[in-house]
């Protein structure tokens, strides 16, 4: 009775929109989203769903369109991504599964905002300074996309917690600054059976690489993470705003891939971008 | 003695100066020895202007691969002729 309601409040309120290729498409807007959730006392987001199952397309996710198509978009809104660090990765990567509409975000950092974070991390304002990540990371994604489901984690990731905090993810996505924490997430994303995308970055430079379940995993680049006398070349090149932008994007495009089933990922290789050089190169992993 | 083909990945052959050469060893270490005592300096030229007076090896801030294997993987470290070891800057930011 319910479900019939919806439709009909959806078709009610759908409107015709014709996009520049000249195809028209049935369109719902965030007012009337909004207004279908209150009025029916469910989220947002299970409006969006019943939108697109119903073929009506919520107007914010009209431009993936053409690439994302309506299974695709149901598929990212009913997903799980867990994002470990809200830093210069993390903060991009966040803001941009808000806005590719995905379910639910899961984000995980223990950190507050201090001034050297002010030149990359997308989150940090002079405003927020002191302030603890994870916090301003949700209330971004809720500026952004009130249909996504957030839930955060204020705490320091160990190999002991991780598995409790990404349990029933999709895809986990690397947000992290230092080898110890990165390992122990992989190592979780491998016990759970869940894909983790793996960013990397120093200066001009940065790295990228997706490991599904049983793939070759990052012991195959870095070793373990009990060898030591181990550095990044981040304390020589600093860590300038671009690159992580570029390295989250990729990312994110990696998480989007996994989930809708559209393209390739990049699997059993290490994909180094050296943009002081403009040099992309692709290491086989063995 | 073999004939090893060595290959600076990314930004080390802006930092050290060179991209693929060829040297003569018998072990992935003693590789790493005649490379560290070609470039460190250059390496370390590179983290004093960054503040940093610790000594580091590239090889401590590097992937190492042998054949497209981490050499942390590997417990046979003897190189053949035709060998290649890639030198990958190791990236940890985030």
């Amino acid at each position: 009775m319910k479900a019939n309601t919806i439709k009909r409040q959806i078709q009610e309120h759908s409107k015709s929109y014709i996009d520049p290729g000249g195809k028209r498409h049935p369109t719902i807007s965030l007012t009337d989203v909004r207004l279908i959730a209150a009025e029916n006392c469910i989220l947002p987001r299970e409006v969006e769903i019943s939108c697109l199952k119903h073929g009506v397309i919520p107007r914010r996710y009209l431009r993936n369109l053409g690439t994302i198509d309506i299974e695709g978009q149901l598929k990212l809104l009913r997903s799980t991504a867990a994002v470990a660090g809200a830093g210069g990765l993390g903060g991009t990567i966040i803001e941009l599964l808000a806005r590719c509409g995905i379910g639910h975000l899961i984000i995980i950092d223990n950190g507050r905002f201090v001034e050297n974070n002010l030149n990359r991390q997308v989150l940090a304002t002079e405003e927020y300074l002191g302030k603890y990540k994870v916090k301003l990371a949700a209330t971004r994604v809720k500026a952004i996309n009130s249909a996504v489901t957030v839930t955060t984690y204020n705490r320091a990731i160990t190999a002991q917690n991780v598995a409790r905090m990404i349990k029933g993810a999709d895809v986990v996505l690397d947000g992290l600054d230092n080898l110890p924490t990165r390992l122990a997430v992989a190592d979780a994303c491998t016990k759970l059976g869940i894909p983790f995308v793996h960013g990397a970055i120093a200066g001009f430079s940065g790295q990228v690489m997706t490991i599904m379940p049983g793939d070759k995993g990052l012991n195959a680049l870095y070793g373990t993470a009990s060898e030591s006398n181990t550095y990044g070349i981040e304390a020589v090149t600093g860590n300038p705003p671009a690159t992580p932008a570029i390295i989250a994007a990729w990312e994110v495009q990696e998480a989007v891939k996994l989930i809708t089933g559209i393209g390739k990922n990049i699997r059993n290789r290490l994909l180094l971008l050296d943009f002081a050089e403009s040099t992309f190169e692709e290491l086989p992993l063995e | 003695m073999a004939v090893v083909n060595i290959r600076f990945v990314g930004p080390w052959r802006m930092y050290l100066g060179a991209e693929r050469f060829t040297l003569q060893a018998v072990t992935v270490e003693a590789a790493m020895q005649q490379i560290e005592k070609q470039y460190g300096s250059k390496y370390h030229e590179r983290l004093l202007k960054s503040g940093i007076s610790e000594k580091r090896k590239i090889g401590d801030s590097s992937n190492i691969l042998l054949n497209r294997v981490n050499i942390r993987q590997l417990a046979d470290h003897t190189v053949k002729d035709g060998d290649t070891l890639d030198i990958i800057p190791r990236f940890v930011g985030g």
